[in-house]
């Protein structure tokens, strides 16, 4: 892949993760946990930042599992990047002994970020960072993780916990087993 | 039913037809659990239909099927009061008025448990279902069939469930088999494999899809994940028997993961204990910590072995069934080939018996751990007995000086009745109305001999009293207590120093600065054959010396003096201080 395959939404996943990533001026000083980064990306898609779809998917969630709604496509697109070589992944281990994932810019993706168009990244912040343009600080609690602002006094539900409902009709399935007969 | 709220319009890429669902998951189950989980379902008395209506029971301590707006009837399908029973579910949600989210539920004594459903409509929608949609029912299947469950289980099961959950069991994951007659688009499993959109709706059912396969002697094909399986055939029954067993391996593959994942977790929390007992010697809390830290470990462990047993028992059956499993269709054998489930309840034994091996050696950790609880305890019961002593001792030196004020008031005392029985005499002679002598004294200058006289007897008996006073203080000073203001910093030297120091005390106060003071006891040469015991109080803050005191018992030739030069020169030989 080069890096004319390089799609709107990648550009802007590049861009979300660069501001998030970087201190003060400087870009790729950081890395940006996994859970934190899909929780930005289920929020920018709710606000049509990106155009992903998601589904619920059973992911580790502060020592346990927690349904969480993830995008197969936003994870696709960070693979994609980092195959491009404008991401490093970096895996790193938890106190419940399983790993989890954290992302950061490579040279090249540092470099990359001037030929994003300045449209992709006014839509990014628009949604994606704190109407005082400094990037929200995430906070993973049982309860959801949230997006917030101190100096704002900003707090929002990120509701990647959310999981919605939708409409089913099932009967039981009797189940066969070699005790059963 | 309930009404759909995605916030997304979903852009579907892959549907299926014809489903039957089947969600796996391993909870330590043995013959009791199953012959007490019948008694409670109630099929003993052979009410095979209807609503359980113990199960609507509001009290308390009875499991109860009534929580919010969640799960209602229960109907006996079949079961063996020993090994298994079979029941349907249906899950009721108060806001909606037709219900018809209905599952089976199959628990037997193996710990297999399996809930299954036949997908009949999605969004009113019964011809075919997208992925997209298929995956928010089966998360929902997942979370309901866990808070179901939970109400039939003993108060022990969901013990350990909570324990191998990190104490959140409700939000357990569980393996998926999906059976469907058709795909579409209907293509090679292969093709599936694009790296983008099909493969992205695969993974999001199947979580990271890593075997596409086609059957090589059928139609029949299947794709299989980290946490699900998705078989496409025209002839589902034919895999029903092995999907009962695979339904075991991979649920408990992922119950045995999270059992390892606390196992080392344990691991970990035993060692914080070990470092604070290590820090025992600073932190008067450690024993108390580590102690906490220990009981909880303990009664985790006892339950991980607990579920070792569990495991093994049912390891050890289920193998039977595999043995037993008729493996001669080439689809059947295909699929365990792929699968390597050969592997796989391999492992599962292997696993067993790696978990044993761990758990005895947290076992032995924790027996060492409190080894060395119980050894740090009496080093302090050790100190404490010291410290006891020490303040023992400087109550003894107040015993002492108030002996000290005691002899004083005695002399007084004998002063005082010395002025009495002068006074006696004066009014038995009057105004030296002693003839003879008031006639003596009159003559010449007699008077001057008589004060002579007087002032010598004074004298005679002052010195006879301060005699007497010395010789009742040297009785009771069998002590010297000398304290030396060093004010001085301290050098690079200091804690080489302490470290060669046999600190039987070591006590911190922690204000705005460290305040450290170190106790020992010395007997050589140069503290002149005598027996000291030194305090030295240190500010660690500032590098600091504060002061010194230096108690002699029995002092032998030395003198408070002697003593200040001697640690003085002492801590300027070793370098601790300089001049
Ligand atoms: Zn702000």
């Amino acid at each position: 892949m080069s890096n004319q395959n390089m799609t709107t939404q990648m550009k802007r996943l590049l861009y979300l993760i660069a501001e998030y990533t970087k201190i003060g001026d400087q870009y790729g000083v950081l890395s940006i946990k996994d859970l934190p980064l899909k929780a930005l990306i289920y929020y920018g898609i709710i606000n049509k930042i990106f155009d992903y779809d998601y589904a619920p998917l059973s992911i580790m969630y502060m020592d346990n599992r927690r349904f969480l709604n993830v995008s197969q496509e936003g994870e696709d697109d960070l693979n994609d990047l980092r195959d491009l070589g404008l991401l490093n992944k970096i895996r790193i281990a938890t106190r419940s002994h399983t790993f989890i994932y954290a992302y950061s810019l490579t040279n090249n993706g540092i470099k990359y970020l001037k030929e994003i168009k300045s449209d992709d990244k006014i839509a990014v912040d628009s949604k994606l960072k704190c109407k005082c343009g400094r990037t929200y600080e995430i906070k993973v609690l049982l309860s959801g993780i949230y997006f917030t602002c101190s100096t704002c006094n900003v707090n929002i539900n990120s509701q990647i916990t959310d999981i919605e409902d939708v409409a089913y009709k099932c009967v039981p399935l009797i189940i066969k087993t070699q005790l059963t007969g | 039913m309930k009404k759909v709220t995605i916030k997304d319009e979903l852009t579907s890429f892959i549907f299926l037809k014809d489903l039957q669902i089947y969600i796996a998951e391993y909870i330590p189950f043995g013959s009791n659990h199953i012959i007490a989980f019948n008694e409670q379902l109630d099929c003993q008395r052979n009410v095979k239909e209807g609503l359980m209506t113990s199960f609507i029971d509001k009290e308390p301590e009875k499991a109860t099927f009534s929580i919010a707006e969640k799960l209602t009837k229960v109907k006996i399908i079949d079961y063996d009061p020993n090994d298994y029973v079979q029941f349907s579910a249906s899950i009721v949600y108060e806001s909606v008025e037709n219900q018809e989210e209905e599952i089976s539920t199959y628990v037997d004594a193996y710990g297999r448990v399996i809930y299954g459903a036949k997908l009949i409509e999605i969004d009113n929608n019964s011809d075919k279902f997208s992925i997209d949609k298929l995956t928010r029912v089966i998360s929902d299947l997942i979370l309901d069939s866990s808070i179901m469950i939970n109400n039939l289980l003993s108060t022990y099961q969901r013990r350990l469930l909570d324990l191998v959950y990190f104490g959140t069991p409700e939000y357990r994951n569980k393996f998926t088999i999906i059976l469907a007659k058709e795909i579409e688009p209907n293509k090679d499993a292969k093709s599936f494999n694009d790296g983008e959109d099909l493969e992205n709706e695969l993974n999001q059912v199947l979580s990271s899809t890593t075997n596409f396969h086609d059957m090589r002697n059928s139609d029949d094909k299947f794709f299989y994940g980290l946490e699900g399986l998705l078989i496409i055939s025209k002839t589902p029954e034919k895999y029903y028997e092995l999907i009962s067993i695979i339904a075991f391996y991979l649920g408990l593959d992922i119950f045995q993961k999270n059992y390892f994942n606390k196992m080392f977790m344990l691991w970990d929390e035993i060692k914080d204990g070990r470092t604070y007992i290590e820090q025992g010697d600073i932190d008067p809390n450690a024993i108390n910590r580590a102690k906490s830290i220990l009981s909880k470990v303990s009664a985790a462990v006892v339950l991980m072995n607990e579920l070792l047993y569990f495991m093994k028992r049912s390891v050890e059956n289920m193998n039977k069934e595999w043995e037993l499993l008729d493996k001669k269709d080439p689809d059947i054998k295909e699929l365990i080939n792929e699968l390597a489930l050969n592997d796989l309840v391999n492992k599962a034994a292997i696993r067993i018996s790696d978990a044993q091996l761990v758990v005895s050696g947290l076992t032995e950790e924790i027996s060492g751990v409190n080894g060395l609880i119980n050894s740090l305890a009496e080093k302090q019961m050790t100190r404490m007995n010291e410290s006891l002593r020490d303040s023992i001792a400087s109550m003894d030196e107040m015993g002492r000086s108030s002996e000290r004020t005691g002899t004083a008031i005695n002399i007084l005392e004998i002063v005082l009745s010395g002025a009495i029985a002068f006074d006696v005499l004066t009014f038995l002679v009057g105004d030296y109305a002693f003839e003879p002598l008031a006639t003596w004294i009159d003559s010449g200058y007699n008077i001057l001999i008589w004060v002579g006289i007087c002032l010598s007897l004074f004298f005679a008996i002052g010195l006879g009293l301060y005699k007497l006073i010395k010789y009742l203080e040297w009785k009771s000073e069998h002590n010297l207590r000398a304290k030396i203001n060093i004010g001085k910093s301290f050098t690079n030297n200091f804690n080489d120093f302490l470290k060669n120091k046999d600190i039987i005390i070591r006590e911190s106060i922690i204000n705005d600065n460290i305040i450290e003071e170190y106790t020992w006891d010395e007997d050589d040469d140069k503290w002149l054959g005598n027996e000291v015991r030194i305090k030295l109080r240190v500010d660690m803050t500032n590098n600091f010396i504060l002061w010194a005191t230096v108690n002699v018992d029995k002092p032998k030739k030395i003198s408070t003096n002697q003593i200040s030069q001697i640690l003085l020169n002492y801590l300027k030989e070793e370098k601790v201080i300089t001049d």
